[in-house]
């Protein structure tokens, strides 16, 4: 199927300027990624997986190669708040209750173009089962739930792409498990542009329309898979034959890009 | 200690939620208060029972009044006499409170200005900290020559060493933000005004109320040291006077005095940091460090 491109990353390095040395995070990578795609980057720790979503968000500048949003410059998408990001940590501001956090970009827009409305907020809210807890404060909040509140931040500007580092990363594997399957069901509702993070395999297979495989330091793009199982994807999809095969196939090709004793 | 404070607020409380829909912090509040007077009991206590002891003292040796007055003598003399103290109290608190008031605004709009320049952070730091360790006493009766004798010289004094506290805390606080939150703030391409009064502010609270606890103690002192140097009004006057005609009763009195400015002063600021910081880590603590 074809689909407009959304994300263009062209020949992407990045070099860190060390005290002794410089240190190459991100080598030459290409990707991209349609319009309303669900792709996820999987790979070692340290193989620049964040940096990568950092300078797809605009808080980055690449040291060689483009990135493009819609040809044009993340820097400027993020000027239009076109780019959603959830980090790992929830990064919540404690002293403002549920709703207040998920009014705050709201606040944030320069141009006030209107829909800053409460009930905006209330269907945010709605959408990510927190409705009860709209006066409740963070430190009352379990980290499922914070990292809830961080999704419903995050989708109040009505961002085009969503853009996740590990956001489930901290949780526990219930837990995680349980925000997966929610995190598909808001996206089936809003089928926006997805670039997510992550270390987890299963979780990488299960969501997304595409898996890309990348190698340790200096990180480069090592296998990309495309996952073609039926939509809505339910937590039953995990027996079947597709994403077992799949998975293995996605470890197999992250453990060839590993080096030391584990890829023996 | 701590555990005297119930949990309130939390959701793992069978009305948790119930009862933060009413008024959470005036909850909270009462609360707290309650176990600050559970609190207070035992070293009011231990105080009661060294004032007992030290009357005993006195007037077993009958040691003389000009050397150590006994407890009695110096709350007759307080109580007989209470205008005279509340008036020359409340000379020195207000003195305190406004130099205080002056000493912080100013810190803190310092502090904004070097959070956002380093030149300029790198220029006044420098400039600040000279201040801050020239000793206030040297500087005291400067200010009297320069300032005269009325309240300004010392407002002035209790501005100035009010100021480094909160400044450097303010500015300490302001760069202490998530960076993580930074980050997200940046990804939304927020102003810097937004940054700085949705996220910096709000952030540098915890420090700036650190700094009052020990800032408003300290106006105190810088209010009644400038009173030394200018003899007429103010429990810094009234302690040197007092110390000039050898009257300990009333030297005793203006300390009382100044202790229960301070106490209460210190105890205000706790509430209002329970008030305003109630997301704060520090506030939800519920063991004994």
């Amino acid at each position: 199927m074809f689909r407009m491109t959304h994300i263009s990353v062209r020949e992407l390095t990045r070099v860190y300027e060390q005290k002794d040395r410089p240190v190459t995070a991100l080598s030459g990578i290409d990707l991209d990624v349609g319009k309303g795609q669900f792709v996820s980057v999987i790979g070692p720790s340290g193989c620049g997986k964040t940096t990568l979503l950092r300078i797809v968000a605009g808080l980055l500048a690449p040291t060689q190669g483009k990135v493009e949003i819609d040809d044009i410059p993340p820097i400027d998408a993020s000027r239009k708040q076109e780019i959603g990001v959830v980090f790992q940590d929830p990064s919540l501001l404690p002293w403002r209750t549920v709703a207040g956090n998920v009014r705050l970009p709201i606040e944030l827009q320069r141009s006030k173009n209107g829909c800053s409305t409460g009930s905006e907020v209330e269907d945010l809210l709605n959408t990510v089962g927190l409705e009860d807890f709209r006066d409740a404060y963070p430190h009352e909040l379990s980290g499922g739930m914070k990292q809830r509140v961080a999704l419903a931040r995050t989708l109040a500007v009505r961002p085009k792409i969503l853009l996740m580092d590990e956001p489930f990363g901290s949780l526990d594997e219930i837990t995680r498990t349980v925000m997966r399957y929610e995190l598909l069901r808001i996206w089936d509702q809003h089928p926006i542009t997805v670039l997510f993070v992550t270390h987890s395999i299963a979780e990488a297979v299960m969501v997304s329309d595409r898996v890309i495989v990348m190698s340790e330091r200096p990180g480069r793009v090592v296998d990309v898979f495309d996952v073609d199982m039926p939509r809505p994807r339910v937590p039953s999809l995990e027996q079947s034959r597709e994403f077992i095969e799949l998975t293995a196939r996605v470890k197999a090709a992250l453990t060839g890009a590993m080096r030391g004793p584990i890829a023996a | 200690m701590d555990q005297s404070l119930p949990e309130t607020n939390r959701l793992d409380t069978p009305d948790g939620l119930g009862a933060s829909e009413v008024s959470p912090n005036h909850h909270l509040l009462s609360l707290y208060l309650y176990s600050y007077v559970r609190r207070a009991v035992l070293p009011v206590a231990v105080l009661f029972a060294l004032v007992i002891a030290w009357e005993l003292w006195v007037r077993v040796t009958q040691i003389p009044e000009y050397l150590v007055p006994a407890p009695s003598a110096v709350a007759s003399r307080l109580f007989s006499d209470l205008g005279y103290f509340s008036f020359h109290g409340t000379v020195t608190l207000i003195e305190a409170l406004g130099g205080f008031a002056i000493g912080s605004i100013f810190a803190v709009t310092v502090a904004v200005m070097m959070a956002h320049s380093r030149l300029f952070e790198r220029t006044l730091y420098p400039i600040a900290l000279l201040v801050k360790v020239t000793p206030i006493v040297a500087v005291a009766p400067l200010f009297v020559i320069w300032f005269g004798f009325g309240s300004f010289p010392k407002v002035m004094i209790a501005a100035l060493i009010t100021f480094f506290p909160v400044m450097v805390n303010t500015l300490i606080g302001l760069k202490s933000v998530n960076p993580t939150t930074l980050d997200f703030f940046r990804s939304l391409d927020a102003s810097q005004i937004d940054i700085l009064t949705k996220l910096r502010a709000p952030s540098a609270l915890p420090y700036v109320f650190a700094a009052f606890r020990i800032s408003l103690p300290l106006s105190v002192i810088g209010a009644v040291v400038a009173e030394w140097f200018t003899g007429d009004r103010g429990l810094g006057s009234v302690i040197i006077v007092a110390h000039n005609n050898i009257d300990m009763p009333t030297l005793f009195s203006a300390i009382v005095v100044l202790a229960v400015i301070g106490v209460t002063l210190t105890g205000l600021a706790a509430l209002l940091e329970r008030r305003f910081l109630f997301w704060h880590e520090s506030q939800q603590s519920r063991y004994v460090l």
